[in-house]
Order: C-alpha cells, then sequence, then structure tokens
C-alpha cells in the first residue's frame, strides 16, 4: 500500500512540514523513502555546470540527516519549473506509492512549492497525494492512534478504507469510518426521500465498517451537513485522514472534487488523497502533458 | 540637467556613502567585492556585508538550511575583517529570514544603514544561493529603493 514515499523537499518551511510527515510515515510503516530535492529556481544547465545539481542534491542531504537523523532516504534531483510533473514522474520511475508535499497555502515562505503546484499534483499524481498542515514540522513525531477514512460509498472511498485499514495494521491504530450525508437546502417531500436515501447511506456505510477486518478497532461515525466542514471539524480527533479522488475525472489520477479540495486546505490533520487506481507510468505522461 | 544627475557627486562629495553587499557565502556573490572595495575607496563610503541564513524545522528541530551556515559565517567575518585590514569601513550584518523572504532583509538592513547602493549577484552556488540569487535578486529590482548593482557569474 506504502511501500516508497516522496517527500518533496526544497528546503523552504513548507517542505520541512513535508519531510516530517513523511518521515514519520515510514518511520512508522516501514515505508521507504526518496527525497525529491526540487530547485524549481535552476534551470537547465550547460554540461560544465552540471555538478552544481550534484553539490546541491547534497547540500540538501545534509540538512536532511541533521534534521531526522535515523531517517534513511535516497535523494532524486528535481531541477526545472514544474515540480508537480517531475514529483508525478518521480513517483512512477521509482515506484513510489505516496507523495508528500508542504501545505499549499503559506504566502511568501512557501513560494518555491506554490500552492499551484500543489493543486496540479493533487488533480493529476497517479499515485497518492499527502498534504502536510503548516507547521506540522514543529509538533516532533506525534503518535499515530486514529486514522479517519472520508466515505461516501464510492470506490474511491472504498479504496481509501482499505488503505487506512492496512496503514492501521502497520501502525497499530484504529480506523475511524466516517460519513457525512448532505441534507442543506432540503424540505418537504425532498426530505422525505432523503431520509429514504439517508436510511440507504447508514447501511452502506454500516458495510463499511464491517468490510474492515475484526483485528483491526474500528468505528463508524454518520453526521449530516456541510461535508467539509464536518470533515475538517473531526480532524482534530484524528491523527491522520485518507479521502477518496471525486471520480470523475481520468481513471488512475487523483482529482478532488471540491468537498475534499476544502478539506484538503482546512483540515487540521494531514490528509491523504488516494487516487481510483494504482500508479500507471502512461497516466503521468499524460498528465505532464496537460 | 535633471534631478537625478543632481543628486549623485555633487559639492565634492562621493557618489555613495553606503553600499550594501549581499552574500550567501558562495563564490559568486563575492564577485560584488571588488567592485564594491573600488567605489568604497573612490567614494570614502562604508560597506555592509549582509547576509541572511534561513532555518528550517522538522520533526521538531531547528537548523539552518544550508549546511555550512557556521562555517560561512565565519568565512563573512574573515572577509569583513579583511576589508578593515586594508582600511575599508566595514560592517557584517547577519540576519535569520523572516516572513517575506530574503529580500526584505536585505531591503531593511539598507533603510537601517541607510545605505544608496544595493550589490547583489545572479546566481550562488549553494542552496541557499539558488534560492537567494536567483528569485530574490529579482525581487530587489523590483522593490528596492535604491539603486541595485548586479554581478552576473562567472561563465564556462
Amino acid at each position: 500500500m506504502f511501500e516508497r514515499i516522496l517527500i518533496g523537499f526544497d528546503g523552504t518551511p513548507a517542505s520541512g512540514d513535508a519531510l516530517s510527515l513523511g518521515a514519520h510515515l515510514a518511520h512508522r510503516t516501514g515505508a521507504q523513502v526518496t527525497l525529491a530535492a526540487c530547485f524549481p529556481h535552476l534551470g537547465p544547465l550547460p554540461p560544465a555546470r552540471a555538478y552544481i545539481l550534484d553539490e546541491e542534491s547534497e547540500a540538501l542531504s545534509r540538512t536532511v540527516r541533521k534534521l531526522v537523523p535515523d531517517l534513511e532516504f535516497e535523494i532524486a534531483a528535481l531541477p526545472g519549473t514544474s515540480p508537480s510533473a517531475g514529483l508525478a514522474d518521480l513517483a512512477s520511475e521509482r515506484a513510489a506509492d505516496l507523495i508528500v508535499i508542504g501545505s499549499t497555502h503559506r504566502g511568501a515562505i512557501g513560494r518555491v512549492l506554490p500552492g499551484s503546484v500543489g493543486e496540479r499534483l493533487l488533480r493529476t499524481s497517479p499515485v497518492a497525494v499527502s498534504v502536510a498542515p503548516r507547521d506540522y514540522a514543529s509538533h516532533g513525531h506525534a503518535d499515530i492512534g486514529v486514522i479517519g477514512v472520508a466515505y461516501d460509498g464510492s470506490p474511491e472511498s472504498r479504496l481509501a478504507l482499505e488503505k487506512a485499514a492496512w496503514l492501521a495494521r502497520r501502525t497499530d491504530s484504529r480506523v475511524r469510518v466516517i460519513s457525512v450525508i448532505d441534507l442543506r437546502g432540503r424540505a418537504g417531500e425532498l426530505a422525505e426521500l432523503s431520509k429514504v436515501a439517508s436510511g440507504q447511506f447508514d447501511a452502506e456505510v454500516e458495510r463499511a465498517g464491517r468490510s474492515v477486518p475484526a483485528e483491526i478497532e474500528h468505528d463508524v461515525l454518520v453526521l449530516e451537513g456541510d461535508p467539509a466542514v464536518e470533515l475538517a471539524a473531526r480532524g482534530v480527533e484524528l491523527d491522520l485522514l485518507l479521502i477518496g479522488s471525486s471520480g470523475h475525472g481520468p481513471v488512475g489520477k487523483v482529482l478532488l472534487g471540491s468537498v475534499s479540495s476544502e478539506i484538503m486546505r482546512t483540515a487540521p490533520c494531514p490528509v491523504v488523497a488516494v487516487p481510483r487506481l494504482a500508479a500507471a507510468s502512461a497516466m503521468t505522461r499524460e498528465a505532464r502533458a496537460e | 540637467m535633471t534631478g537625478a544627475e543632481t543628486a549623485y557627486g555633487q559639492g565634492g562629495q562621493g557618489v555613495f556613502s553606503t553600499i550594501v553587499v549581499a552574500l550567501d557565502g558562495s563564490g559568486t556573490a563575492e564577485r560584488g567585492l571588488p567592485l564594491a572595495t573600488a567605489l568604497s575607496r573612490r567614494d570614502g563610503a562604508k560597506v555592509v556585508l549582509v547576509h541572511v541564513q534561513q532555518l528550517i524545522t522538522a520533526a521538531g528541530t531547528v537548523v539552518p538550511v544550508q549546511p555550512d551556515e557556521e562555517r560561512i559565517q565565519a568565512h563573512l567575518r574573515e572577509l569583513t575583517e579583511g576589508l578593515r585590514d586594508e582600511g575599508i569601513e566595514a560592517s557584517l550584518e547577519i540576519r535569520t529570514m523572516a516572513l517575506g523572504g530574503a529580500a526584505r532583509s536585505i531591503a531593511e538592513v539598507t533603510d537601517e544603514v541607510e545605505a544608496d547602493l544595493i550589490i547583489v549577484g545572479t546566481q550562488g552556488h549553494s542552496a541557499m544561493g539558488i534560492m537567494f540569487l536567483g528569485s530574490v535578486t529579482q525581487r530587489l529590482l523590483q522593490t528596492a529603493d535604491q539603486p541595485v548593482l548586479v554581478v552576473p557569474a562567472e561563465r564556462g
């Protein structure tokens, strides 16, 4: 499920958050780590100056070793102005199954991996993408105790649930299946129909809960309201939240709907967005061509 | 004669009174030093070397982004001493980058010391340098109130 984690790192504070989350997940799951050293300001170099890339990568490696001394990692340099395409390509090349980046909303400080890069990666990545919350780096290694899954019955949310169960087994955590039914603005007969739909939904969520292997401690939470708001509010009780992609985009890419995108921006815990299918290099090339 | 022309070098004074040189520890940045020295001698200007260190936090630990930061700062202190030995009124300002980036930190020092020229390189070799001298120089060119003199990197 998460055997190799690709961490986008460029020396900015936001990338320190990504490093913290990526290293934490690697320590807890035993995943291997590839550190993608991003140099968006470094254009194509003439052969005589190609050594600069090696020097830059080595400098970042030394900084990372000081920050997380017990982390074993390989480093891959990503020069160029399109880190999102570079990260997606590198994930395919290294068979990584999770890309971790820093928060997309950090203002001037996060300029090296700006919001647009994160948003593009979330739309096009062939593998799961996780965004570390702002200032995650300051907190040291918090434990992983509760892993939430945003569940709406879609195939993507079922995949997210499978991954959550895998993670829970690896990290000795519990799983919380969270479903939010949105009945806002509905009245009269429509509300009656919604109640029927709601009952069916509850049954589906219960089935989802039963699909979690019995040896993994888990609970089910069904809420009413604005899904983005409710999930973000529940995030304070979670150490990680997995969400599925919207399912309306090209198969195999993480394509966030408005709800998922909002959760990514507002959740107080790290969020992992899961794509529909496993990584495929052809899809990565397609993403790059967009 | 325009206003800009009358503002410099009148009444027997030099053109520049205080020159800021932004340094990141890379050789490219230091290519501006001979120029600063020559201008200082010509105009009797003070020279203020400015270095902005960037810190990064991960897993609850804080370290400089540039792994050679200590060595860089020691080197910059030596450079400052060297300028003083040559009879130049030189000082060193080391700042930690705050919100707004290195360009803002350099601009703050420039205002504080009332400098009238900023000398900066185009591209460094260190991890800090790429960020510093690429985007920061661009930012300074767009925002600085003082003239900015950009020294190119060595070709080849």
